[in-house]
């Protein structure tokens, strides 16, 4: 027992040797933003970020950083990495008292990179020491995709490109580009964000907008250029995933929404971000402009629609309709989708509840009132119109042609309806996984689903025909026939 | 660097030390005589099965775990691995393993298969499990019925079908990311690589990291199989004894599955210690002892849970046992347990603590001083058993008994109307005195159909009206167990499912109870929310059709509850009885029977049940044995071997006396409240001068009856009693004759509404009769949906304004019919009238009467010709106007019931003092409801309260009459039970001499003594 333990303590005493000689390796001109912040964002700041402070010691900021924990120990000595207490503990030679706890140690070249930061002078390259180290990383550089899918990845956005012959899909880091009518892989884009959750071709037809990111800690929007398959231009870079991302109808302004409950507004051409709400409680789901540029509607995981004024974001009105609690149409249900119509200019908005709702802004504030009137309000429908869709388990893609809407169902099934009568035109046939998006075509001829089991479905707008069916899924060989769906019903 | 090297020598030199130290200990312990392996044989049949060996050895009487010890050795290292105290595969084939434990070696042989084919994760057998042992799927996160951060899972995974939706599809698909598995969310969240407001919940060395992190990465498939788990074994069963240097335990949990497979989910169980001082668990299931005393291992995967008791004991340095007097079973069981964990037991407490703790625990009263001079006095051997048998007969018992099993069955005027709470609690003081099998008693409670008067236990029903109620209450009051979490999902903490539940309500759903009957229906169920599946009542016979038995369904469940060898039934019963002697249950609290909360003692709670079976569930043959156990009889003073104990029943535990035996015993005191033993004394003095007052109104009956006539003639107009007859069909015959078929209207209030039973198709006809001392004229209103009057014999012409009448009607000297026939429409369904009278002049007005009549006037303004029935009727009429009767009555009821005393009603008056003390609203069926711990407001009540120096105050006056000696005397039997010692004696005397007002001394040395620590809690 007692001869095993000095052999141990052989070992760590060359691992830390072994370590020194590495910080020597490395150069002298390592940066705080480039190096380290990426190693304290992925390693650290779980157990010592903004919320979970562990030790009264935080690095989301680097005031944080630079600050004593509970220890009273100087976390960074600048100069001197051996009386920093941030480098004794990621070099401790004692498993319990080691950081991160519980876990793997940092690699040897990370440990380098921390050293040599420190043995440097600790420089901060940032801008603000007191905004989250996060915000100032900036725009990820996204890998490659993986070269052949290990299994179906959910397709969370699609849209045809022009000329309809193509359409493309959010992949896994990448858009992928199928053909139509075979259904084959054209092209990739790749180093795009890991999850793409929103897809439009801009009216040009030149870029993509997309939105997505990695749930849970990063959210990006940004133009591609499709020609080149570049990112043309981030947009900004989001804490959160973000879920959608959209343009003006003169294709002049974009706004964007996602879990981080915010929304903001872009001018298309400069980048520059002209407003941003946060006034939800919960995640946006979807965001659109009005026909006629005035208002930008954001659809939400709390129950509410928010209007704003196009112009200064101000909040122009709320529209309750999905969290109503007597009546009729009762009903307290999470958004997920939202689309505006054309002629009228009215909004469509569906969720996890029975209908498919369809109001005026205008109209939604007037019916909202004042609160002297909050009896009546309550009691009274509304100018809404509403859309029964028949569907069990709610609506999460919602696309709007002509006078039709088309609504893509978590039950794996898409259904048609007039926006004037609002009854059912037909059901399309071929029941899949829940659905999460959906194109029309230009020509409104077609119309595409994706689902959850990463199957993307077309169907003739005309006859209800589907005209192929396939797996955006690059490496697979695609088996199927059109009308068919092999998938076990699993949900 | 020198000095670090030197430093860590004296650790490891220290290091080695402990060890040896240790293995010292081990190698004095006596060899075992054999030892047995858990498993006997091995198979492993799957690549990533593996088998928990668990090694026991048997050491004469005593069996300990030996697997931390033990060394094993497989035959061929080709085939399987060792890895801490697992078999895991390697290669496919067969072979054996040597186990080495306590110089004893055994050889099990071991067979593999399957190696080389795939095995993926199965999600609900072991994702699910892996949510809730990393507690995922707790109430208070995730599990929680609106989840946490937007993420929801099925508490403790009883839902598969929900969790499956969660971790893959819901939130936007965000949770899994098959593609890099360790990207996804359901990783980077608990392992804290990214915030997680719930902390770090997964290691990277936790079985559950690998589960969660193979299932994402084979897919995340959601199967869900038509198999089930059907049980789980755990080795080594339900109890275990640790005792240094055994102080571990590795349990070893096989699952058993509905296909007739079987797996070893050691790893993936989730293990919980009820008492963290005791004992210990690791995630691996590997129990490691702490300190003396016993707890609970509860073991849970899926919805299976069982639980492990563990005892641990500890030599005690200096404890020697010291034979004590057994004087029944209960004492042997109690000392058994007691020596086992080195707890001295107490000596026998003295008479005089005796005789006032057990007056106070079977009459709810002090013994009074007489008692105690008299009792302390008896020089005879049997005296105590004399007096517990005494004082079991008396009313005092039956009634301080009855009232807690009121508080229990929600007996009071906010639940119950008046009379059905006296009915339901004069029956149960009924059941207490006559000592009514309490299997007999549940059953009538349970079975109890139609109203209080005809069935009494119909007030159990009568108070909890809902099917949800009567199913918790049920299972609370007689099968001891909280059921209320299983009314939305599988219980937390315990077996019972949610198809139990609404299994149990299934029994009670063809009850029905409203004004005041309870009924059987022909209809209704009880509905499993989650599937709209018809729940089979509890008790029927597994294979019966649902529809193959017409009978009250309650009959199957009482059957089944009080059938004997029912698990709970006795159980819980003898332990409430014992809780209330002792003041604390085996099972504690009284109330939540589960695994994980075991007895204190097992095999006391076992025989006592077993005795209270075999005596035919007789409560007051326990009573007495309990109470005449050293156990029961022990002194509250401690040694320094059981100051630490309190549970296992060595000492008496010291108890504040409830609200009601503290405000009799302060009544009793003070004076206030005279000796329950005076009351067939009194009773004989009321009685007397009631016959007094009888007789004394008899002469003056006639004379009355004739002045009541004349002056009711006399009046102007007066109105009689209501009368109804119906609902009737619209074509049926009015009832003919004067009175038959028509029921007085007794309670009916001029004026107000009156809701008529609303069905369509039917008439009501009222009837009244009206007098007028000369022809006049009155009109009324009255709210109907189709209304016809007639005024002696002839139709009244109507006049109707939407649906409310006005009607005038002519009336006729002397005594006048009118008969009223309504139709109801659905939406006026209330009777409502009222009469305008004529103006009179003031004159008339002076002598007048209430013009609205009671019935026995109208009989008495009807005719000469009274029937023998109705001279009754006006006798007691006559009787009851009469003031002084009545207060003598009242008084006489008042003392039979014996109202001035708390702890002598069922429903005790709530009051501000007692309310103070603890007394429960009986809102539930929770023994908790009675608060027990003292409160600061108690002791302001007390030390400033008006009502305690009150009653001292007028108390002075009684005692003072004694001379001083006396006094001191009588005020210490009184209030505790004993005489004052020498030095109380001249302290007391010195004070009263010393005061200039001789009642203020009085009244400050009552008050004084009720203030002492011995008066206010039971010793």
């Amino acid at each position: 027992m007692c001869r095993l333990f000095n052999i141990k303590l052989i070992g760590s005493i060359f691992l830390s040797l072994t370590a020194f000689a590495g910080a020597h390796s490395a150069t002298a001109e390592t940066s705080f933003l480039r190096d380290v912040a990426p190693i304290l964002l992925k390693r650290c700041s779980g157990c010592h970020g903004e919320r979970v402070h562990l030790g009264g010691y935080r690095v989301d900021t680097f005031r944080g950083l630079s600050t004593k924990g509970a220890s009273g120990l100087n976390s960074i000595v600048p100069g001197k990495p051996a009386d920093s207490r941030l480098f004794q503990l990621i070099t401790a030679k004692v498993e319990a008292a080691r950081m991160p706890q519980s876990d793997d140690p940092l690699s040897a070249e990370q440990i380098a990179l921390i050293r040599a930061w420190i043995a440097g002078g600790a420089k901060f390259d940032g801008s603000s020491a007191t905004v989250p180290i996060k915000s100032l990383v900036g725009a990820r550089q996204h890998p490659a995709a993986p070269a052949v899918y290990r299994t179906a990845s959910p397709v969370m956005a699609l849209a045809f490109l022009p000329g309809d012959r193509e359409i493309a899909a959010g992949g896994y880091n990448e858009i992928t580009i199928w053909d139509t009518f075979s259904g084959k892989l054209i092209r990739r884009i790749e180093h795009l964000p890991q999850r793409i959750q929103s897809l439009t071709v801009s009216r040009d037809g030149k870029s993509f907008l997309i939105a997505g990111g990695t749930p849970g800690e990063y959210g990006e929007a940004a133009l591609v250029d499709i020609a080149s398959g570049r990112r043309s231009k981030v947009l900004d870079t989001f804490n959160d995933i973000v879920f959608s991302a959209v343009f003006s109808s003169d294709g002049k302004r974009i706004a964007v929404g996602g879990a981080d409950m915010s929304v903001r507004v872009y001018d298309a051409d400069s980048g520059r971000r002209v407003w941003m709400s946060s006034i939800h409680s919960d995640w946006v789901t979807a965001v659109g402009f009005s026909p006629d540029g005035k208002f930008v509607a954001s659809s939400s995981k709390d129950m509410t629609v928010k209007i704003y004024d196009a112009a200064d974001g101000s909040l122009y009105t709320t529209y309750n309709g999905h969290n109503r609690q007597i009546g009729k149409y009762m009903e307290q249900s999470p958004v997920y989708s939202l689309v505006f119509e054309n002629g009228s200019a009215a909004a469509c908005s569906a969720g996890r509840g029975n209908w498919i709702q369809l109001w005026s802004p205008v109209e939604a504030k007037a019916d909202s009132g004042d609160a002297g009137d909050m009896e009546e309000r309550f009691a009274k429908q509304g100018h809404t119109r509403y859309i029964e869709h028949g569907f069990k388990k709610g609506v999460f893609a919602l696309a709007v042609k002509g006078d039709r809407i088309y609504a893509a169902s978590a039950d794996g099934i898409l259904k048609e309806f007039d926006l004037n009568s609002q009854k059912l035109i037909r059901t399309f046939p071929g029941q899949s996984d829940w659905l999460f998006s959906l194109s029309t075509d230009a020509s409104g001829d077609r119309i595409a689903a994706g689902s959850y089991s990463g199957e993307i479905n077309i169907w003739n707008t005309k006859y209800g025909s589907q005209i192929n069916s396939f797996y955006a899924q690059p490496g697979r060989a695609q088996r199927k026939a059109p009308g068919t769906s092999t998938l076990t019903r699993q949900n | 660097m020198r000095q670090y090297c030197v430093g860590l020598n004296t650790l490891i030199f220290m290091f080695c030390a402990i060890s040896c130290v240790k293995v010292a200990v081990a190698s004095s312990m006596k060899v075992p005589d054999r030892i047995v392996v858990s498993p006997k044989e091995i198979h492993l049949d799957s690549r990533r099965a593996y088998r928990q060996i668990v090694v026991t050895g048997y050491f004469k009487s005593e069996v300990y775990d030996l697997t931390p010890s033990a060394k094993f050795q497989p035959d061929n290292k080709s085939i399987i691995r060792i890895d801490g105290s697992r078999a895991v595969p390697v290669g496919n084939g067969n072979t054996t393993i040597k186990v080495i434990a306590g110089g004893k070696t055994l050889v099990i042989p071991a067979v593999i298969s399957n190696i080389d084919k795939p095995d993926p994760i199965r999600f609900t057998f072991e994702t699910i499990p892996i949510l809730t042992k990393q507690g995922c799927a707790t109430g208070s996160c995730h599990g929680s019925p609106h989840g946490k951060g937007g993420f929801s899972l099925s508490l403790f995974g009883y839902d598969p079908q929900i969790d499956r939706i969660s971790l893959t599809r819901d939130g936007l698909s965000r949770r899994v990311n098959v593609m890099e598995p360790l990207d996804s969310l359901m990783m980077k969240k608990p392992l804290l690589e990214i915030p997680h407001v719930g902390g770090k919940r997964l290691r990277k060395t936790d079985t559950g990291y690998r589960i969660i992190r193979n299932w994402i990465d084979e897919g995340a498939n959601i199967d869900i199989p038509s198999v089930e788990c059907t049980a789980i074994t755990i080795t080594p069963g339900t109890s275990r004894l640790l005792r240094a240097p055994f102080m571990r335990q590795q349990l070893s949990v096989l699952a058993s599955y509905s296909d007739g497979s079987k797996r070893d989910v050691t790893a993936i169980s989730t293990y919980e210690s009820s008492n963290q001082t005791v004992a210990a668990v690791d995630t691996d299931g590997l129990i490691t002892g702490r300190s003396r005393g016993q707890t609970a291992i509860s073991v849970r995967y899926l919805d299976k849970l069982q639980s492990v008791n563990i005892t641990l004991v500890e030599d005690i340095p200096g404890f020697v046992w010291k034979k004590t007097h057994e004087n029944n079973f209960i004492d042997k069981l109690v000392d058994d347990k007691l020596k086992q964990l080195q707890y001295l037991p107490s000596p026998t407490c003295s008479d005089q603590v005796f005789l006032r703790r057990l007056s106070l625990d079977l009459t709810g009263m002090l013994p009074g001083g007489e008692t105690a001079r008299t009792f302390l006095a008896d020089r005879s051997s049997d005296k105590r058993e004399r007096l517990i048998e005494s004082l079991l007969k008396t009313e005092e018992y039956a009634r301080f008994w009855a009232l807690k099993k009121a508080d229990l069955m929600r007996v009071s005027p906010a639940k119950l109307k008046q009379k059905e709470a006296e009915d339901f609690s004069r029956w149960i003081v009924d059941a207490m005195r006559t000592n009514m099998p309490y299997d007999q008693f549940a059953r009538a409670i349970l079975t109890a159909s139609g109203n209080v008067e005809q069935s009494p236990g119909a007030g159990y029903f009568l108070a909890i009206p809902t099917t949800e109620e009567r199913t918790e209450l049920t299972a609370q009051v007689f099968l001891g167990s909280r059921l209320e979490c299983a009314k939305c999902h599988n219980h937390p903490f315990e077996n019972w499912t949610m198809r139990d539940y609404y299994s149990l309500g299934a029994v009670f759903a063809r009850t029905t109870a409203a004004n005041g009957t309870v009924r059987l229906a022909s209809t209704g169920e009880s509905l499993l929310p989650t599937t709209k599946e018809i729940m089979s009542p509890w008790g029927f016979p597994k294979k019966a059709a649902l529809n193959s038995f017409h009978e009250d369904r309650r009959t199957l469940f009482a059957d089944w509850l009080t059938k004997k060898g029912n698990p709970l039934f006795a159980r819980v019963e003898v332990n409430r009885i014992w809780s209330e002697l002792m003041g604390r249950g085996i099972v504690e609290p009284v109330d939540d029977f589960r695994s994980s909360n075991p007895a204190s003692n097992k095999a006391l709670l076992d025989a006592l049940a077993a005795e209270f079976e075999k005596s035919g569930y007789d409560r007051k043959h326990m009573i007495e044995l309990i109470c005449r156990s050293q156990t029961y009889q022990r002194s509250t003073q401690t040694n320094r071997f059981n100051e630490s104990e309190d549970s296992l029943f060595s000492h008496a535990r010291i108890r504040e006396l409830t609200a009601e035996q503290m405000k009799d015993a302060i009544g009793y005191t003070t004076r206030a409240l005279s000796s329950i033993k005076t009351i067939s004394e009194r009773r004989m003095e009321l009685v007397k001068q009631l016959d007094e007052e009888m007789q004394k109104h008899e002469l003056t009956f006639n004379a009355w009856v004739m002045d009541k006539r004349k002056e009711l003639e006399s009046l102007p107009v007066w109105l009689g009693i209501w009368s109804s007859a119906g609902p009737l069909k619209p074509n049926s015959q009015l009832p003919s004759g004067s009175t038959s078929g028509w029921n007085k209207w007794t309670d009916i209030l001029e004026g107000s509404f009156y809701e008529l039973k609303n069905e369509p198709d039917q008439v009501y006809y009222f009837r009244r009769n009206i007098h007028s001392l000369s022809s006049s004229e009155i009109s009324f209103n009255m709210k109907a949906g189709n209304l016809e009057v007639w005024l002696n014999g002839k139709p009244v012409q109507l006049a109707q304004k939407e649906d409310e009448y006005h009607v005038t009607l002519k009336l006729a000297s002397g005594n006048n019919d009118l008969i009223l026939k309504a139709a109801y429409k659905a939406a006026n369904s209330a009777f409502h009238v009222g009469f305008d009278l004529p103006k009179t002049n003031k004159k008339q007005d002076e002598k007048s009467i209430s013009p609205y009549l009671s019935y026995s006037l109208e009989i008495l303004a009807g005719s000469d010709a009274l029937s023998e029935d109705q001279k009754k009727l006006i006798h007691n009429y006559f009787i009851e106007t009469d003031a002084a009767h009545n207060i003598l009555q009242e008084k006489l009821d008042s003392l039979d019931n014996r109202m001035e005393y708390a702890t002598q009603r069922p429903y005790p008056e709530a009051t501000a003092f007692t309310v103070t003390f603890g007394q429960p609203l009986r809102e539930t069926a929770c023994t908790c409801e009675r608060r027990k711990s003292p409160t600061l407001l108690q002791a302001l009540e007390l030390l400033n309260g008006e009502t305690a120096y009150k009653m001292a105050q007028s108390g002075a006056d009684t005692y003072m009459k004694l001379d001083d000696r006396n006094l001191v005397n009588t005020l210490y039997l009184s209030a505790l039970s004993r005489y004052p010692s020498e030095k109380e004696t001249k302290t007391a005397a010195a004070f009263l001499a010393k005061g200039p007002d001789k009642k203020n001394a009085v009244t400050d040395l009552i008050w004084t003594v009720m203030n002492t620590q011995e008066f206010l809690f039971q010793h």
